[in-house]
């Protein structure tokens, strides 16, 4: 009682953690939103996602993610929450498994009980493994008959940067009832659960809202589970230029084209993705790819350039759609705009344009969830922080950067289309490129 | 005298002075959010709704017309432009963009099937930017031959790339038949893009888009006296006459019919059923959303049993309104070996079991059609797309709001008669697109004695026939070698002498 009194009053006075701090077991992220009667909680178990699956059991964390779902139908609580108007979520990242509720404020306290009792009441039968085995087996077959984004990404990051596949049907026919006994029994232990919650009621009514939670935890014991853990396997490696293009795609009539520039790891500070990120491509308005290859050159309808990361490979993501028959053309400019980067001008035109309205124009991403997102992110990858923010980020810093990135080495390529085309384009103009093609099946394998 | 001296100055002042617009509903949304609509003119309506949580504010206008509402063939005009009035409005080329980005703002549009949506985004302190932008889009854009020509390019990229996907192929086809047009596609055909020239698009965007009537929805952090003042100074004095377009009625003859079509590259059968119901603003579209959500929950549900049993790779169900009429739609992807058959009729047996509803199952279901219309109250777009659609659909955007109040009204006993009005098959149709059926080779019937008797006959038949071509052909050449040994002389000698000798040759 006085370590949950300490807890809450901790939390009121202090508010949520900085982003330098360790996550302390139950602790609440939490942001206020008078908007809606809603409350949103996340219950994060840190450490418990696929980031966690051996190379030998991939799949196992969505496995136990599908089999809780069933596991709740089955056992009704699935439609005692609906009855509250509360949808139940569950979803799997690479650092953590998390189970949400989102629903009407006055039933928050019903619902988090309905969970708590979901979560330690998980049975899992050999029948239950099947069917979710079967299902997800069905669901990786389906992902791969249309244009799949991710799978294709992690396949090309696989096989350059030496991340882990994130879906194999070989190791998910191999998973065992046990397997999932002692995932379960690890999440139910895990070291760190801290909660997340976006709500019109205040601050200390949802911390005893949770307290049913946190209770059940202590009284249960929280060692030998899942502990959160950044060290990821390294992944610096020789990438390129290499391009992925698949087979089965030849009925469609653009060229889905995909750059990715990997640039560091996760952890690492994010001031200067960041910023050519958005120089290239933030919002459409004005910025260089926008301006330059649908504005100017007329060659696509889409793009977009975007800073991710996937376990610990951080890359730089640039997507553009042209037509078959502008294909060859944005392919071969696109190759050169790339690398000829530090030397463009206009990219610091519109670096400095960035700049300059970078205050202003971030407002739209403030909403309470944007901010509270932020806050759970940053406290889970600590990234270091500069003082002066990218303020503090030189524009010398900026051509470094580009300089040691953005060269044809270090070029991954995706193109969705007709392979045979592609193939012809990328002979013609870029011989040096490394062409892998491949089967979709493999995406999978 | 004095006294009608100063009223008569007031009388002289007042048109001068008096402003244009009008409160004419406000519905509270939430403990913090109260919609206010206001007439600004005749063609021009605005709803405000004043939401402090961040900085900036969101500004949409609508404007009551969409591709549903383009004739047969000459679909794709007004998203043709759609994107020219936001791209470009009357500024250079790449102007208003930069105009847009320098002033932390953001812009976006879009057409839909009976209205057509323009998004500007920006921080709190930059409204009257926004009215001059919109003002400058909706009176003054630019269509040039050049402006027509780039768009032709990019809006031919966007049409090719989603083409391609089957479910907006599937949809065409279905909307299609509800709006009774062949070749239903709101980015228009690649010929008709192609032919496209400015006078015709400047005419259209004069005497069709603008004359259509428009609502602006403004959600953000604003001063409600400034953002009238300001809309009232672009637009409180265009006392355009009001046109009335007819609304586009549904298609009744398409009622009760099971339509098909094939193409190549499905790896399912896309299967939609629709039922007309009555539009946004009657009571029962309050209990057909209910509906909705009893048929397509996670559990105890049509689509729990279709997914479940794999009867489906999907199913969703969705109530939509439309320029006077409403639609309840069934979405499923089929298997190749499931029967369209069986999941209509796995769809009649579940809208006879909702006929027996419980208060329970009514009041969980209500939570969760509740709880999905306040979460638009945390997306500002969202919100403000639902204002303008029951503005373009049903004529009166605060309807949108007054659903919440309809929801909670609704008991157990309106559903049986709501499924019997509406749900029934002979106010239905569906439509399937499924993969081309591929010709097979007839399958082998088993031999019978027949069979082989008719065999042997033939056989013998041939080698009877090959027997006598070849005893035939035997014959001739003896016959010929006999020709030869007669004409030869030494036959003639043997003849001549068994001629003389024997008397009966």
């Amino acid at each position: 009682m006085k370590r949950f009194l300490i807890l809450i009053f901790s939390f009121i006075l202090l508010g949520p953690l900085s982003a330098f701090a360790e996550i302390p077991n139950h602790h609440i992220f939490y942001r206020t939103d008078k908007r809606a009667p809603l409350t949103r909680t996340e219950i994060v178990f840190l450490g418990a996602g696929t980031g966690a699956d051996s190379p030998s059991q991939i799949g196992l964390a969505q496995t136990v993610r599908k089999l809780i779902w069933k596991t709740a139908k089955k056992q009704g609580h699935i439609d005692q929450l609906e009855a509250l108007g509360t949808h139940l979520t569950l979803t799997t990242s690479e650092t953590y498994q998390a189970i949400s509720i989102y629903g009407l404020s006055e039933n928050s306290g019903k619902a988090i009980e309905i969970v708590r009792d979901l979560i330690y009441n998980l049975a899992f039968s050999e029948y239950d493994l099947k069917y979710v085995k079967s299902q997800l087996s069905a669901d990786y077959k389906n992902e791969i008959k249309r244009p799949t984004y991710t799978l294709i990404k992690n396949l090309a990051l696989s096989q350059t940067l030496g991340v882990t596949k994130t879906r194999s049907l070989k190791t998910l026919n191999d998973l065992s009832l046990q397997d999932i006994g002692q995932y379960a029994d690890r999440l139910l232990k895990t070291d760190v659960v801290f909660f997340k919650v976006l709500s019109d009621r205040d601050s200390s009514e949802i911390a005893n809202l949770l307290r049913p939670l946190t209770e059940e935890r202590k009284m249960r014991g929280q060692t030998g589970g899942f502990v959160h853990s950044l060290n990821l396997p390294s992944t610096n490696a020789k990438v390129g230029p290499t391009a992925f293009i698949f087979e089965g795609y030849s009925h469609l009539k653009n060229v889905f084209c995909r750059w990715m520039i990997p640039c560091g790891r996760t952890g690492e500070e994010n001031y200067i993705p960041n910023m050519i990120s958005d120089t290239l491509g933030r919002s459409p308005e004005s910025r260089l790819l926008y301006k330059y290859f649908r504005g100017e050159l007329k060659l696509v309808y889409g793009t977009s350039s975007r800073y991710l990361s996937e376990q610990n490979a951080r890359y730089i993501e640039i997507y553009a759609d042209p037509q078959l028959h502008n294909s060859e053309e944005l392919i071969t400019k696109m190759f050169d705009f790339i690398q000829n980067l530090p030397d463009n001008p206009r990219f610091w035109e519109t670096l400095k344009e960035e700049r300059e309205t970078n205050d202003i124009s971030f407002v739209h991403a403030r909403t309470p969830q944007q901010r509270l997102n932020r806050a759970v992110s940053r406290a889970i990858y600590k990234s270091p922080r500069r003082k002066g923010g990218s303020d503090a980020v030189t524009d010398d810093e900026v051509r470094a950067f580009l300089e040691k990135f953005f060269v044809p080495q270090n070029m991954i390529m995706i193109f969705l289309g007709p392979k045979d085309r592609i193939t012809e384009i990328l002979n013609t103009h870029l011989p040096k490129v490394d062409i892998r093609v491949h089967n979709v099946k493999e995406l999978i394998e | 005298m004095k006294y009608y001296a100063h009223i008569a100055i007031l009388a002289c002042l007042l048109p001068c002075t008096c402003t244009a617009y009008e409160l004419i509903g406000t519905a509270t949304l939430s403990e913090t959010l109260v919609a206010q609509h206001y007439t600004i003119n005749p063609l021009l309506d605005a709803v405000i709704v004043v939401d402090r949580t961040i900085p900036s504010f969101e500004y949409q206008t609508f404007y009551c017309a969409g591709f549903a509402d383009e004739d047969e063939g000459e679909q794709g005009r007004l998203h043709f432009l759609e994107h020219i009035m936001i791209d470009r409005g009357s500024y250079e080329p790449g102007e208003l963009k930069q105009i847009i980005a320098d002033n932390g703002g953001q812009s976006h549009a879009a057409t839909y099937h009976h209205f057509t949506r323009f998004t500007l985004r920006f921080p709190k302190d930059k409204f009257d930017l926004a009215v001059e932008i919109d003002r400058n889009i909706y009176y003054n854009t630019i269509i040039d031959e050049e402006v027509v020509e780039k768009e032709k390019k990019i809006v031919l990229t966007e049409r090719s790339q989603r083409l391609t996907r089957p479910e907006r192929r599937s949809e065409n086809y279905f909307y299609g038949f509800i709006y009774g047009k062949k070749n239903f596609n709101g980015i228009g055909a690649e010929t008709f893009i192609q032919q496209l020239e400015p006078v015709g698009l400047k005419n259209y965007y004069e005497n069709f888009l603008r004359e259509q009537k428009r609502l602006i929805v403004i959600i953000g952090d604003v001063d409600i006296d400034h953002v009238l003042t300001k809309l009232d100074e672009a637009y409180g004095n265009d006392i355009a006459p009001v046109k009335v377009y007819a609304p586009q009625s549904p298609d009744r003859d398409v009622l009760g019919k099971r339509l098909k079509r094939s193409s190549n590259n499905l790896n399912f059968t896309i299967f939609r059923k629709g039922w007309y119901i009555p539009n946004l603003g009657h009571r029962d579209y309050a209990g057909l959303l209910i509906v909705e959500r009893l048929l397509e929950k996670p559990s105890n549900s049509l689509r729990a049993s279709l997914v479940d049993s794999r009867l489906a790779k999907s199913f969703s169900v969705s109530v939509r309104s439309y320029k006077g009429f409403g639609l309840m739609t069934c979405y499923a992807e089929l298997p190749h070996n499931t029967s369209r058959n069986t999941i209509q009729d796995m769809i009649h047996v579940a809208l006879a079991n909702l006929k027996s509803i419980s208060d329970a199952e009514l009041n969980a279901a209500r939570n969760q059609k509740l709880n999905t219309l306040y979460s638009a109250f945390y997306n500002r777009s969202s919100m403000a797309t639902s204002f303008g659609g029951a503005f373009a659909h049903a004529g009166d955007p605060l309807l949108y709001p007054k659903l919440i109040q309809d929801l909670k009204s609704i008991r157990p006993e309106d559903i049986p008669p709501i499924i019997d009005q509406y749900l029934k098959d002979d106010n239905s149709f569906t439509h399937s697109l499924t993969e081309i059926e591929q010709k097979q080779p007839s399958a082998r019937k088993p031999r019978t004695f027949g069979h082989y008797a008719g065999i042997v006959s033939v056989l013998v038949g041939w080698l009877t026939l090959l027997g006598g071509i070849v005893a035939l052909f035997v014959w001739k050449i003896k016959k010929s070698q006999r020709k030869t040994w007669t004409t030869s002389p030494a036959f003639q000698k043997v003849m001549l002498n068994e001629k003389i000798f024997n008397p009966d040759i």
